[in-house]
């Protein structure tokens, strides 16, 4: 490990500390550092912005109750996938009468810098239509970049569970592509 | 690009809107403070519910009670009655005798 990275793991491991001792700003801080993580498994899995706010806002309200338990800065990272996808998969089983899946405006502003973002939206909307594991299983390989053995940690499968997840997730999004294009 | 890369650049973070550790961190002192009130509300209502039980078994039990004097009185009250009317038949009885062997 190299010094900076050294000092830069000290300095997550003194604000998670502080945290759990109930440092409101070192608990801000933990919340910047993850936020981006968080909100966005629960927006592509939802794709929904206002669902994805609400459910990340969740998560770390529970971890205001579980930071006792939290050991370490990787521990935390990993705590926060797994408590983030059970809620998505929890949410799924609610009934929500108003939810309205909406375009994200800020993607709107962004697609002009992206090469195809049509076709990125349309594999985001195809994502959405998959069964909820393999949509969980997706999300964490490509956007988190977790090997399989990781995603089956976070969401407690086995391995090969998990591949078969992403097999048959990928198979259904190049079929849904090959379809539409 | 294959599928692969594809979702990797289709799936890459986005931030929350601006301002989003301000509102966990208001909605957190808002949830405690409710959570706090939501457990001192149990604590009156226990307390409401054990002092109403405590009066209502109070008064069922000394209404048993005052039941109970005024049944131990009525009985007494009728032996009472007894007792003298037995007396008086006793006394009947006896000045029959008498005339009958006068």
């Amino acid at each position: 490990m190299t010094a900076i990275a050294s000092a830069l793991f000290d300095s997550d491991d003194d604000t998670l500390q502080r945290a759990a001792a109930g440092d409101d700003e070192a608990f801000a801080d933990l919340i910047r550092a993850h936020e981006e993580m968080v909100f966005s498994i629960a927006l592509h899995f939802f794709r929904d912005r206002g669902r994805a706010e609400e459910i990340a806002q969740e998560v770390f309200l529970q971890l205001v109750r579980s930071i006792g338990q939290i050991e370490t800065p990787a521990h935390l990272t990993h705590w926060l996938r797994r408590v983030t996808a059970n809620r998505c998969i929890d949410e799924t089983r609610r009934p929500r009468p108003h939810a309205v899946a909406l375009d994200d405006a800020p993607e709107l502003a962004r697609a002009a810098e992206e090469r195809d973002p049509l076709r990125d939206r349309l594999l985001r909307k195809l994502l959405v239509e998959l069964p909820p594991p393999q949509r969980l299983a997706i999300t964490l390989r490509f956007q988190e970049g977790l090997e399989p053995s990781e995603i089956g940690a976070v969401l407690g499968m086995n391995v090969n569970t998990v591949k078969s997840h992403l097999h048959r997730g990928l198979a259904a999004l190049r079929k849904g592509l090959g379809e539409l294009s | 690009m294959n599928l692969e890369q594809e979702l990797q650049r289709a799936l890459s973070r986005q931030r929350p809107d601006e301002g989003f550790a301000e509102r966990v961190l208001a909605r957190r002192k808002t949830s405690f403070s409710s959570s706090g009130r939501a457990e001192a509300r149990p604590t009156w209502m226990r307390v409401a519910a054990s002092l109403t039980l405590l009066l209502a078994l109070g008064g069922v039990t000394a209404q048993r009670i005052a039941e109970q004097r005024r049944g131990e009185r009525a009985r007494k009250q009728v032996l009472i009655a007894l007792h003298i009317a037995s007396s008086k038949v006793r006394l009947a009885q006896r000045e029959v005798h008498r005339i009958a062997h006068e």
